[in-house]
């Protein structure tokens, strides 16, 4: 994916408001539904790192392409919703796409700083 | 000898008057919520006093199987009473507590404890085998739910744990290793919180109902049994090979790499999906725990499944207790993302040969724990949290609630996540500070109505509280059974009994695998042994064409039945029973039907069969409505919150159901609950029962051809009986 | 709670005078660790007492306090649920860590039994029909209790009875009334049947003994993992 700059970092970056937010839930197989509210990014990022996320990915991509600005993003989270695969297999590849997207937005500078 | 001790304890705590009941005149009501609700009825008179008078009545129930080998039977506390969490009226209601309180209720001589009255101070009730006193707890009260049972534990047996130690009463020179087993409130209940609940042990509660809060009115603080005595069955052979038959044929075997592999193979989730006796001994937690702990069970549980603790904390709190403050401290703490978000640091991922996702995994820290033990230890009921603190934040990124928003509160809402707000939050609720913790201590759907936003919040499903003011769970526009069972009765159900087919159809869907059994196994595997109405495959039909039929009427009727006797009165624990599915079992075929009459026949020597039990639930259930009736209850008040009806659900769910002739796990995702048809599901319900479908009041001949004919003439005499049909 | 510092000072708070080692047997291939009775008792009567065919032994981390076995032990001998009269003891606090919150108390069979040596009457003794297994003869017992008192390991596995005024003690099951199965060191035994979790075992020869933890093993196989508990 082509390297974010300005805005859409920023808003990959930014917390945003309560209508912007994405609403996720945790499939626990003997408990059932834990609803979570994703208010940014790196949330939805931290979400499908969990057991069993669920997401809509339609959504998902709505998500990206109006609130986030990430058309490019959006379009490749699309290409994986159309792919013959488990839910759960999308959303995992969709977690790794979005994770990228996320290292990508990090600060080179700040990268230097930590090691 | 028959599993009964042969006596309830009956104290006064007005009056300091400590009395015995006969069992003997209760015991064709089975045990547990039998024994309870006809008590209940039979000493508060007035049925229409609230929750905190001192005229209503609490009772604390075992059944015959309490205390026995029975798998998933020996633990279990059934309490009653009016409660004070449910809106607009405060039901008459139930509430169970697991652990070790009703065993030793049953070893100290007693089958169950009924209170009536208001102490003028303090007390709290020390049960030493036969040996009742009414004891001083000015020196208790404030402190919270360990601290309590901790010092009862010194004032019971002294310093000394890890030896024998000599209990009073009856039994002379009785001797126990044992702790005293406490039910106790926090600083919730004694500031008569509405979400106040009873603690036993360290995860334990009594949390619906706000039985905390009634213990409170009654300055009830704690009361502990320690007992040295026997409980004496029928036929005890036969209660041990009862056991170890269903140990074979139903439990896993834990330490057998082949069974566990044939459990996961078939099952659909490697923790499986079953609510079962042959599920593992994992913990049903949402929290990640330390693989330095240990399973801990209830008292003669077969399947363990909280945990205690390297650090002891979070010890014994499962379920939605362990959802409350998991996810916020994951997010709060998420690390690098967190770091991210601030931009103080980055960069860390970018061209470095890390994998992304492991570094953005965030780590859990104790907050999540701490949060849980803080409502164990305030006494406060944890399921209100786990969606009011979701409702909560919602209004605080709306900006609605915050320092001088309209929902004024200076509590640090930017710091959830971290201890420091759930324990200022927690503590606000707990002692009712002014502000957000007294409008929360009266729950959220009081709350929310005090600051005006009731409706708007229930018409748009932001605040998820969908049955009598009380929280959303399985929700009810796909799991049927669940929300009709809740509207018809007094709070949610929390009967799990069902939900294995949501969970294989849901999963299945999802991970693309096959289902432990199909739509149509599971029709025939559950179906066939519903007595008395075996045969209907459509009682598990939950399309929405079939969703307001009569099958699913016969279904929310059998629900009810089962849970009134099976579960509630012979306290089989909810997440063992009903056995339907079992993923240990390699045709998957659970004991339903067959453990429970052999398990009680071997205890009790009754040959009451499984069809038997069913209906005396619903002599059980037409008891309680009768009293909810007498309550105020009419059928116009049984609806569910707006966005029940207005909203549809939005996320996968896969339920059996039938289409175009055949079965299959369907999507019930976009559903709503049409009200006008569940309005005329409603009038065939009242219909099947015998009840007026005008009113839903019980009518006189139902009653009294089910032995209730004293519940038909005080509804006579209320002016509040069925009309009968003409 | 008892901890393990509290059994140290406890009444047996004795040095470890032998050792001896565990043979695989049984199935059960571990190495258990385990402390031994006193000197005292050594010295005056191990000769005449034979060594028991039959330890229970158990696994503290692997038990998730059900008290199933304590059920299971009261209702094979007495036909009935009692805690205080299970041969088998299980001790909790729920506010304590892992895995300092649980103990579990098994009879040892000890090779030098000072409740069957202190017996003023022969009532405690060892069963040579049973293994040896060290057990009560109620027509010989007087209700003295020394052997309650003089068990060395708290809380006495010599168990008071109340009811009838006598002692008993874990005897492997060899006289458990109403236990259907062939008790006793070559037999099963009612807790370690019921036992959900299998964390409890039975080996043939007298464990290793050393140190002071009671007669612990490490029975969590590989899917102990697979549940999320560590496995060591």
């Amino acid at each position: 994916m082509t390297q974010p700059r300005g805005r859409l970092r920023e808003a990959v970056l930014a917390n945003l408001e309560f209508k912007q937010r994405l609403v996720g839930s945790l499939l626990h197989p003997r408990l059932g539904y834990l609803d979570i509210d994703l208010y940014g990014f790196s949330e939805v990022v931290g979400f499908l790192c969990k057991p069993n996320p669920v997401l809509d990915l339609g959504e998902l991509q709505t998500w990206l392409f109006a609130t986030i600005g990430d058309h490019e993003l959006a379009g490749k989270v699309a290409e994986v919703d159309a792919l013959d695969l488990s839910y759960f297999e999308k959303a995992g590849r969709v977690r790794d796409l979005l994770a990228l997207r996320l290292s990508q937005c990090l600060e080179p500078a700040d990268h230097e700083d930590l090691s | 000898m028959n599993g009964y001790t042969g006596k309830i304890l009956r104290v006064n705590l007005t009056s300091g008057r400590i009395t015995r009941l006969d069992t003997r005149e209760y015991s064709p009501w089975g045990g547990g919520h039998g024994l309870g609700s006809a008590i209940f009825f039979d000493l508060v008179k007035d049925k229409t006093i609230e929750g905190l008078d001192p005229r209503n009545v609490i009772t604390i129930m075992t059944s015959p199987l309490t205390g026995t080998l029975i798998p998933g039977a020996a633990s279990r506390t059934e309490m009653q009473g009016i409660g004070v969490q449910s809106y607009p009226i405060g039901w008459f209601t139930r509430s169970n507590v697991g652990g070790r309180f009703g065993p030793m209720l049953k070893f100290a001589g007693w089958d169950g404890i009924v209170i009536e009255g208001r102490a003028e101070k303090p007390v709290w009730l020390d049960l030493r085998n036969d040996e009742v006193r009414i004891e001083d707890a000015r020196p208790l009260w404030g402190l919270d739910t360990w601290e309590t049972q901790a010092r009862i534990w010194k004032i019971v047996c002294g310093e000394s744990f890890g030896d024998w130690n000599e209990v009073a009463g009856s039994e002379a020179d009785g001797r126990t290793t044992q702790r005293p087993a406490v039910l106790a409130i926090g600083p919730a209940g004694e500031n008569l919180a509405r979400v106040g609940a009873v603690i036993h042990d360290a995860g334990n509660a009594a949390g619906q109902g706000g039985f905390g809060a009634v213990w409170g009115s009654k300055n009830l603080k704690a009361i502990s049994v320690i007992g040295t005595g026997s409980v004496e069955v029928s036929d005890p052979r036969e209660v041990l090979n009862a056991r170890l038959w269903a140990k074979r044929n139903y439990g896993l075997n834990v330490d057998d790499p082949a069974a566990l592999d044939q459990l996961l193979e078939t099952s659909v989730h490697p923790r499986g999906t079953a609510v079962s006796p042959g599920s593992m001994p994992a913990p049903i937690v949402f929290w990640q725990w330390p693989r330095q702990s240990r399973p801990q069970a209830c008292m003669g549980c077969p399947v363990g499944c909280r945990t205690r603790n390297q650090s002891g904390l979070g010890n014994e709190s499962s379920c939605g207790e362990s959802g409350v403050y998991a996810m916020y401290d994951l997010q709060k703490h998420s690390g690098l993302l967190a770091k991210a978000m601030s931009k103080l640091v980055g960069g860390m991922l970018a061209g470095l040969p890390l994998d992304p996702v492991l570094l953005l995994k965030g780590k859990q820290t104790d907050a999540a724990f701490r949060a849980t033990d803080l409502l164990q230890k305030y006494g406060i009921n944890a399921f209100e949290f786990l969606l009011g603190l979701l409702y909560l934040r919602s209004l605080y990124q709306m900006k609605k609630l915050g320092p001088g928003r309209e929902i004024a509160t200076d509590l640090p809402f930017d710091k959830l996540g971290e201890e420091e707000l759930a324990e200022k939050l927690f503590h606000a609720v707990a002692y009712r500070e002014a502000g957000l913790g007294d409008d929360l201590a009266e729950g959220f759907y009081r709350a929310a109505k005090k600051w005006g936003r009731l409706e708007e919040d229930l018409n748009s499903g932001l605040l998820r509280f969908a049955y009598w003011g009380l929280p959303d769970h399985y929700d009810p526009r796909f799991q049927l059974e669940w929300g009709y069972g809740s509207i018809l009765g007094d709070r949610d159900i929390n009967e799990h009994g069902f939900v294995a087919l949501f969970m294989i159809g849901t999963l299945s869907q999802l991970l693309r695998k096959e289902p432990i059994v199909t739509a149509e196994e599971a029709a025939y595997l559950f179906t066939s042994r519903m007595a008395p109405f075996q045969g209907d495959l459509r009682m598990l039909d939950y399309s929405t064409e079939n969703m307001y039929s009569e099958s699913m009427v016969k279904l929310v009727a059998w629900h009810r039945r089962y849970t009134r006797f099976w579960k509630q009165s012979m306290l089989f624990c909810d997440l063992l029973f009903p056995d339907f599915i079992n993923p240990a079992v390699p045709d998957k075929r659970g004991m339903l039907g067959e453990g429970e009459p052999r398990f009680f026949k071997a205890v009790t020597g009754s040959n009451l069969s499984f069809g038997d039990g069913i209906e005396l639930g619903r002599k059980i259930w037409n008891l309680d409505n009768a009293i909810w009736t007498l309550q105020g209850r009419h059928r116009d008040l049984a609806r569910f919150s707006p966005y029940i009806y207005q909203t549809p659900f939005n996320k996968p769910a896969y339920l059996p159901g039938l289409k175009n002739g055949k079965w299959e796990y369907l999507s019930v995702r976009g559903r709503s609950i049409d009200e006008k048809k569940f309005e005329e599901w409603k009038t065939r319900y009242y219909r099947f029962e015998g009840w007026d479908p005008t009113t839903g009041w019980p009518r006189a001949r139902t009653l009294e051809s089910l032995g209730l004919k004293s519940a038909a003439d005080e509804l006579k005499a209320a002016g509040r009986i069925g009309r009968e049909e003409t | 709670m008892s901890s393990g510092e509290d059994r140290k000072r406890g009444k047996a708070g004795r040095p470890i005078a032998r050792r001896e080692f565990l043979k695989e047997s049984a199935g059960l291939s571990v190495l258990a660790v385990v402390g031994l009775s006193g000197p005292r008792a050594l010295a005056a009567k191990t000769a005449e007492v034979p060594l028991a065919k039959g330890y229970l032994l158990v696994d503290p981390k692997k038990c998730q306090g059900c008290l199933t076995c304590m059920l299971a032990c009261s209702m094979a001998h007495e036909g009935k649920e009692n805690l205080s009269l299970a041969r088998i003891q299980v001790l909790q606090d729920p506010f304590q860590g892992f895995p300092q919150d649980l103990s579990m108390a098994p009879c040892r069979q000890c090779a030098d039994p000072v409740c069957v040596t202190r017996c003023p009457t022969g009532a405690m003794h060892a069963d040579p029909e049973h293994g040896f297994v060290r057990t009560v003869d109620p027509t010989k017992c007087i209700g003295c209790k020394t052997c309650v008192k003089e068990c060395p390991f708290p809380p006495s596995r010599s168990i008071w009875n109340p009811q009838i005024k006598r002692a008993h003690k874990c005897d492997l099951c060899a006289g458990a009334k109403f236990f259907d199965e062939a008790g006793g060191p070559a037999g099963k035994q009612a807790c370690r049947e019921a036992c959900p979790l299998n964390a409890i075992a039975l080996v043939i020869e007298l464990p290793v003994q050393e140190g002071y933890a009671d007669y612990q093993v490490n029975l969590r196989k590989a899917t102990w993992r697979s549940f999320g508990y560590s496995p060591d």
